[in-house]
């Protein structure tokens, strides 16, 4: 049995959408430019979707980093027994290829 | 970094091709806490060479692993259960048993939920649609 903790923002008015929140002691190993926001993080920065209720359940871990960074604009709601699913959805994202370049060879007419 | 395929692993299958074997090796996925450590896809080369605090979970062996059309795919995948920090990467390696004999293979830091913040729950990752790779 997994067990989360239901947060929600105290703005009610952040529905439907995703709400960073920086880890201010915990410098990432190398700068990310983050392919979601398109901002550079340079200290490790959750995004939480928040849901129709502005709230998102995290785990244990997640909300003691969150916690840590004094959890801005966030209240605790309370611990989620087995907390719903997730899907994490790679269609339309690009795929890793390896790109071949063919060579082109022109035949010519040598009258034969 | 973009989604990509690791240096070594593109050595492998232009080399002697059979160290990776899309259709008979048993390939998995780990989700990875950036904020602890970053795949480097130009010098990272075995599993090993991420983390270990970096490794939010392990999928278990990818399902109906094929090659066709120039692509590498496998069935969807639900890991259970997943719990600890937010994770901003997926990299799907060869599971040899060792950490320093499994490839690492690709490296996917786009996706639709990424970065993605465990609740506990499961988390099941849907393939793209040509695949995993391709040539």
């Amino acid at each position: 049995m997994s067990v989360g903790i239901k947060i929600y923002h105290e703005d009610p008015k952040l529905r439907n959408c995703v709400v960073t929140v920086e880890i201010p002691y915990q410098l990432m190993p190398y700068p990310r430019l983050c392919p979601t926001c398109n901002i550079t993080h340079h200290r490790k920065t959750y995004h939480l979707r928040l849901d129709d209720s502005a709230g998102t359940v995290v785990s244990e871990a997640s909300f003691k980093q969150l916690k840590d960074a004094g959890l801005p604009g966030f209240l605790v709601e309370g611990k989620v027994v087995d907390p719903p699913a997730a899907t994490l959805d790679m269609n339309g994202s690009e795929i890793p290829r390896i790109i071949v370049q063919r060579p082109t060879i022109t035949l010519r007419d040598i009258g034969v | 970094m973009t989604n990509a395929l690791f240096t070594e692993a593109l050595n492998t299958f232009l080399g002697d091709g059979t160290r990776i074997v899309g259709a008979s090796d048993n390939f998995r996925i780990i989700f990875v806490d950036e904020g602890v450590d970053t795949p480097v896809a130009a010098t990272d080369d075995f599993l090993d060479d991420i983390a270990t605090g970096a490794r939010i979970a392990e999928s278990a062996n990818l399902g109906t692993p094929a090659v066709s059309g120039g692509a590498f795919d496998t069935d969807d995948v639900t890991v259970s259960a997943v719990t600890g920090a937010q994770f901003e990467s997926i990299v799907l390696f060869k599971e040899t048993g060792s950490d320093a004999t499994s490839d690492l293979v690709a490296y996917y830091d786009t996706a639709t939920g990424l970065p993605f913040t465990p609740s506990g729950g499961d988390v099941t990752v849907v393939v793209n649609g040509p695949g995993w790779y391709s040539l």
